[in-house]
């Protein structure tokens, strides 16, 4: 059965490790993906090694990054809904809601992924996850699509455990890739390359399994 | 100065909402800027402790959002002031309002 997904993130660059290879597949099944990324990480404090962003041209710089992403997973609906970087727990959350609000009734999905609220490092991680939970949650129960989050605090084990969602994505680590790699200004993947361990061992090793924590509602 | 409790340095912080105040605000290692002048607009504090976030939004257009706030306290002249401490006592980060400009 066609799955319609709408993913709701903060940043760009959000998608490339947590995700990345599970919306590959996605687009691969003939799925509708709609990657909805609230700003554009223009607090980053990575301009590239050497540095070619400033703080004035990085929201362009990540904008074309985040297009470059999308455009190797195979997304064709990218929403940019602007918001500013690390503001997101401040915003107008009536705001916030009816965005998202909107976002749900236009593309009815059946499977929404955010950041898990609360075990997601990321002050905007944890807000983003939040609005999209409290605006689900507003569904009648019958409507809410299933909601996947990625999570990755230190205190996940006591509070929200393991993982019900383990996926393989070995079959997609070259979108993976393209997608991390895509984000130039945020991530050197040459670092992760130590010695005679070819990329792709690397890749499979370090990212070749996707995790997530379906959200319970009650 | 004493530790931050979230809802009441939040209301310590709006009750500037709405006037012309003056900001000194620094990264103690880094930067400050002192008496910038702006008519606030919102005040939030966020964060489960012991360090908070600040934000505060100004001229309909304005943002300034501070990490690592640990204590406060309101002097007698009127003004807030937050700070951010190490564990050592050492400041790292500081957050001033006051209606009136802080000395030069
Ligand atoms: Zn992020």
């Amino acid at each position: 059965m066609e799955q319609r997904v709408l993913v709701l993130l903060p940043h760009p660059d959000d998608e490339a490790f947590g995700l990345s290879a599970t919306l590959a597949e996605h687009v691969r099944n003939g799925d509708p993906v709609t990657y909805a990324c609230l700003t554009l990480g223009e607090m980053g404090r990575n301009m590239g090694v050497p540095p070619f962003a400033n703080r004035v041209t990085l929201p362009e710089i990540r904008k074309a990054e985040l297009e470059e992403s999308c455009r190797a997973i195979g997304i064709r609906d990218l929403r940019m809904l602007g918001y500013h970087d690390k503001t997101i727990e401040f915003e107008d959350q009536d705001k916030l809601d009816a965005d998202i609000d909107a976002l749900l009734q236009e593309l009815r999905p059946t499977t929404v992924y955010t950041f898990y609220p609360g075990y997601s490092v990321h002050p905007d991680h944890d807000a983003t996850g939040a609005a999209v939970v409290r605006t689900i949650g507003r569904l009648p129960r019958n409507e809410r699509p299933v909601v996947l989050c990625l999570a990755f605090a230190n205190n996940l084990e006591q509070g929200i455990g393991q993982p019900d969602v383990v996926r393989d994505v070995s079959a997609n680590l070259k979108q993976k890739l393209a997608s991390i790699q895509a984000h130039r200004s945020q991530f050197q993947v040459a670092e992760w390359v130590s010695g005679d361990v070819p990329l792709e061992k690397a890749m499979q090793e370090r990212f070749g399994t996707e995790r997530f924590w379906t959200y319970r509602f009650d | 100065m004493i530790r931050i409790n979230r809802e009441q340095t939040e209301a310590e912080l709006r009750k500037f909402v709405g006037s012309d105040v003056y900001v000194h605000s620094e990264a103690t290692s880094y930067v400050f800027v002192r008496n910038f002048k702006v008519r606030l607009t919102e005040a939030f504090v966020a964060g489960d402790g012991p360090s908070y976030r600040v934000a505060l939004r100004f001229d309909g257009h304005g943002w300034l959002r501070m990490e690592g706030l640990t204590h406060y306290e309101t002097d007698e002249a009127g003004r807030l002031l937050l700070a951010g401490f190490d564990d050592r006592g050492r400041m790292d980060v500081a957050l001033h309002l006051g209606r009136g400009p802080f000395p030069e």
